[in-house]
């Protein structure tokens, strides 16, 4: 199936180390593959990554998926200098209606993503506790987590993208297990155990939602 | 983009699996009948009665079992929420209670869990002198 016409909206922080790490992956490794498959790409990202960009973005017809990395808590997605992209009842259900969203960020699962979903959100990935990485092995984590948008871009549909995502986390795991590098191992079971989608209940939308 | 094959091999640290393996018996893990803190090389041994576990500790003795663990790590730098934690700002979190010390404390729980499976599977195969 075709993906002309369909715009992938990436809304990543860049404004402190952490986000930066997370945001430079995903242009080297993500939105690249986005474009392969033949969608259109647009980011909004360091200065960028604010709320009126966001909602003049959202506005336009095509956008089929929201994907990102930032800071969050459990009812907030923010973006440029820890400003408010998206917060539980300051949203319009508009700008996530219809859509998949994926967000790399802490804590977003507990209360932001289900109410995207209730607000007509297709399906939701995220994390529910905090998201940890060692600085180290940051591309351990941040490839394992973007498995997620490259098995959306390939078309899979939400369950199966879990299961993607989930093999890539497995495999490291028993990788790093296999080198000695327990801590590391441990840190990404962690990640992946907090892990939310529809594969988890329908409060993180369709399991067989697909871009 | 890079296989995770690819990712891994260009982060093998300078130590072994068995150099890591025992590099964390002294690392505590639980505690005996006694109160006494004990190591994995206890645990592995199985010498010690009533010996509880890091996953069947009470969470005021898991944190002080997972701030044994991360003062024993040679290095340690990683980040949580907005936060590049390193040794003595991770224990604090976790002294503190707050919500990055509790993921601290899972990762430890995760981390000895898998150090203690890879020992074992070594012990059984005749490989571990403890």
């Amino acid at each position: 199936m075709s993906n002309n016409g369909k715009i992938i909206l990436g809304i990543d922080s860049s404004w402190d180390p952490t986000t930066t790490m997370g945001c430079q992956f995903r242009n080297k490794h993500v939105y690249p593959h986005f474009k392969d498959k033949g969608f259109s790409v647009i980011t909004l990202q360091g200065g960028d990554a604010i709320r009126t960009k966001v909602i003049n973005e959202l506005q336009k017809n095509g956008i089929v998926c929201i994907t990102g990395v930032g800071h969050g808590e459990s009812d907030v997605y923010t973006g440029d200098n820890l400003s408010i992209l998206f917060k539980v009842k300051l949203y319009n259900k508009k700008e996530v209606k219809g859509k998949i969203i994926h967000l790399l960020s802490c804590v977003v699962a507990a209360k932001l993503g289900p109410d995207f979903v209730k607000k007509g959100c297709r399906a939701f990935f995220g994390y529910e506790n905090p998201f940890s990485f060692d600085v180290e092995f940051k591309d351990i984590f941040f490839r394992c987590d973007s498995e997620i948008d490259l098995a959306l871009a390939d078309g899979n549909t939400t369950t199966e993208v879990y299961q993607r995502a989930s093999n890539i986390y497995t495999d490291a795991i028993e990788k790093l297990n296999d080198s000695g590098q327990f801590y590391i191992a441990g840190m990404l079971q962690r990640d992946l155990n907090i892990l939310r989608s529809p594969a988890y209940g329908s409060m993180y939308g369709s399991q067989t939602a697909k871009l | 983009m890079d296989s995770m094959d690819d990712i891994l091999k260009g982060l093998k640290g300078k130590r072994s699996k068995e150099q890591r393996i025992m590099a964390q018996m002294g690392y505590p893990a639980g505690y005996d009948a006694d109160d006494n803190e004990i190591t994995m090389r206890d645990l592995i041994q199985g010498t010690k009665k009533g010996i509880l576990s890091f996953s069947q500790l009470q969470p005021k003795k898991l944190a002080a079992i997972a701030i044994g663990r991360i003062k024993a790590q040679q290095e340690f730098k990683v980040v949580i929420l907005n936060k590049q934690l390193d040794k003595t700002s991770a224990i604090k979190e976790i002294e503190d209670g707050t919500d990055i010390g509790q993921t601290l404390v899972e990762i430890e729980k995760l981390a000895m869990q898998f150090a203690l499976n890879a020992a074992m599977k070594m012990k059984a195969k005749g490989e571990l002198k403890l």
